[in-house]
């Protein structure tokens, strides 16, 4: 008897099967010599010991069998009437096998998509952030030599023709914002708003603030006849926030206001609303249409004028929308074409706590006692003799040597200590203090703004630094901070 | 202590501002002159005491001029004098001129 399992294992059994299908396939003259080997594709016979395996047991049903010719059949098995004999009956599917077959290709040409682009967009995502870097570290090497030319240019500007000086520093500036513009965009593309963008919040003056934007504006505007206005409507001296960022969005806007106005003004006001700061900048420029409204805080985007206004990088207003929203903020605009625009930052107004000792000069101290490490007699004197006023001990030393041994001895609340002081440096001698004494607040004084401004990172060394020179009104707000 | 304590302070000050101004042209020519770390020490140790003294007495715009130049004779222990060192010198000067002359009017 011919197993069906036998025979699905014999490629080179010879068959004698006349079916239409295989005198197809194998041509009449070649009938007599029917083969598995010469009937079925390669792939077929390269799967052929499992073929069995398919087999539908209950029907004897072997499904698209592909044929040498590319043609697919069923086939049907069924025992003949002797045991010697098989029947086999061939089913032409080749068109539902190849809908089914169309089908398959299209499910793995769209996995294989599928896996293509999960790559590309792994691969996208990589060059992205290569681009971010790339941005990142060729604009910080514009910036260095861009802020060496500005901090030249200050000093050239005191002493020179003022226009050029100016022009020249302005256009450095104007180069170093869109630097700083397209850092914190790679930024924040690499890694997000949230960690993208870091903020130093500290107390903002608001006429220092209105000094700085007039500074470097008004000649920017001058140059084009604008006018440029600037006015605090509100009774605010003084806030909190980050004011590099808060500055940054003032620039940001007030420079396109400049750029896109041909004639007339701009002018920035602050105001006051629920709580809220509101600077507004306006212009009477070439205005915008709703269309530009919609996509004027799309990254790259810029408005189309006739002017020659269209330089920059199309990153100001993103990035200051941005920067609004990391400042709990909101920027927003109104804008009739052909009539001019106004951007509106809105931030929340962040009060400066004024404890009650703080208010009043005379109030008493906490502290018992204070350490004066201070190597300059004018500056010892004068601090002793305005700090004897409360009720303190006071201790001077003229070294870091003798500021430690007193600090050892008496264990100060409070110690004021100059950074440069003969011997052991007043860096060091706090670290010294730190360990021998606690408990003692430390308030640093330098007159380097970089050395300053580098240890305002690190609490270890000092609670407060306090940069030179300074009033006596400085250094009593400084110690009441620091007197809790 | 007492009101007559600072105020004798700011007095004995305001005197010592001519001599200052003697020291820092001394000091600022022996910058100018000579060579090596001494005389750019010198300088620098000065305008840092005059700007951390002069703001405490209430000279804000000689505290201010005093820390400019002393930032730029900071770069002089590394390279040449900038030549915006003489500028910043006639402004520190100037500054402490119109200041000895406010208090003697």
């Amino acid at each position: 008897m011919i197993e069906l399992s036998n025979f699905l294992k014999q490629p080179e059994l010879k068959l004698r099967i006349k079916d239409n299908i295989i005198v197809e396939v194998l041509g009449d003259e070649n009938i007599a010599d029917c083969r598995c080997s010469k009937l079925l594709n390669q792939s077929v016979l390269d799967n052929f010991p499992f073929l069995y395996d398919l087999v539908d047991q209950e029907t004897g049903r072997l499904e698209m069998v592909q044929l040498r010719d590319g043609r697919y059949v069923d086939v049907f098995f069924q025992q003949g009437d002797s045991e010697q004999e098989l029947l086999v009956l061939l089913r032409d599917v080749s068109r539902h096998a190849l809908r089914i077959l169309d089908k398959q290709q299209l499910r793995n040409e769209l996995d294989i998509a599928k896996t293509q682009l999960v790559q590309q967009q792994e691969a996208l995502k990589q060059a992205h952030q290569l681009q971010s870097r790339f941005i990142s570290s060729i604009s910080h090497e514009f910036r260095t030599p861009l802020t060496t030319i500005i901090g030249h240019c200050d000093l050239l500007e005191k002493q020179s023709e003022q226009g050029s000086v100016s022009a020249v520093r302005n256009s450095a500036f104007y180069l170093v914002s869109m630097v700083n513009n397209i850092l914190d965009y790679a930024s924040m593309s690499e890694k997000g708003l949230e960690e993208g963008v870091d903020l130093v919040k500290s107390t903002v003056q608001t006429a220092t603030l209105f000094e700085e934007i007039s500074d470097i504006f008004t000649y920017q505007a001058a140059k084009k006849n604008l006018g440029f206005n600037l006015s605090n409507q509100t009774d605010i001296d003084k806030f909190i926030t980050d004011p590099m960022r808060l500055t940054q969005c003032l620039v940001n806007l007030i420079g396109n206001a400049i750029k896109y106005t041909e004639q007339g003004q701009v002018s920035l006001t602050l105001g006051e609303e629920d709580e809220h700061l509101i600077f507004s900048v306006t212009d009477s420029g070439l205005g915008l249409t709703a269309e530009e409204i919609r996509k004027i805080f799309d990254p790259f985007y810029r408005v189309k004028s006739n002017s020659k206004a269209e330089y920059g990088a199309g990153l100001g207003l993103t990035i200051t929308q941005n920067l609004a929203e990391k400042l709990d903020g909101k920027l927003s605009v109104q804008s009739e074409k052909g009539v001019g625009s106004v951007f509106i930052l809105r931030i929340p107004l962040e009060r400066i706590m004024l404890s009650e000792a703080e208010q009043d000069p005379s109030a008493p101290f906490n502290a018992k006692s204070l350490l004066l490490i201070e190597d300059n007699s004018e500056i010892q004197m004068f601090v002793e003799a305005v700090l004897s006023e409360y009720d303190l001990a006071i201790h001077v030393a003229s070294s870091g040597e003798e500021g430690i041994a007193l600090a050892t001895e008496h264990q100060p609340d409070l110690a004021i200590i100059d950074f440069n002081l003969p011997g052991i440096s007043g860096i060091d001698a706090a670290q010294e203090i730190r360990q021998l004494s606690p408990n003692t607040k430390l308030l640093g004084s330098s007159a380097s703004i970089k050395l300053g401004k580098q240890l305002q990172s690190f609490p270890i060394f000092f609670d407060d630094i306090l940069s030179k020179p300074y009033t006596i009104g400085d250094l009593l707000t400084t110690l009441r901070k620091l007197d809790k | 202590m007492s009101a007559g304590k600072i105020e004798a302070l700011k007095q004995a000050y305001a005197k010592s501002l001519t001599t200052k101004l003697a020291t820092l042209e001394q000091l600022y020519q022996h910058f100018i002159e000579q060579t090596g770390d001494e005389p750019v020490k010198a300088l620098h140790v000065f305008t840092h005491n005059l700007s951390g003294s002069a703001g405490l007495y209430g000279y804000p715009e000689v505290a201010t001029k005093s820390k400019a130049l002393m930032q730029i004779v900071e770069t002089s222990y590394e390279v040449e004098p900038l030549p915006e060192t003489q500028a910043e010198f006639n402004r520190l000067k100037d500054a402490l001129q119109q200041a000895i002359q406010e208090k003697t009017s």
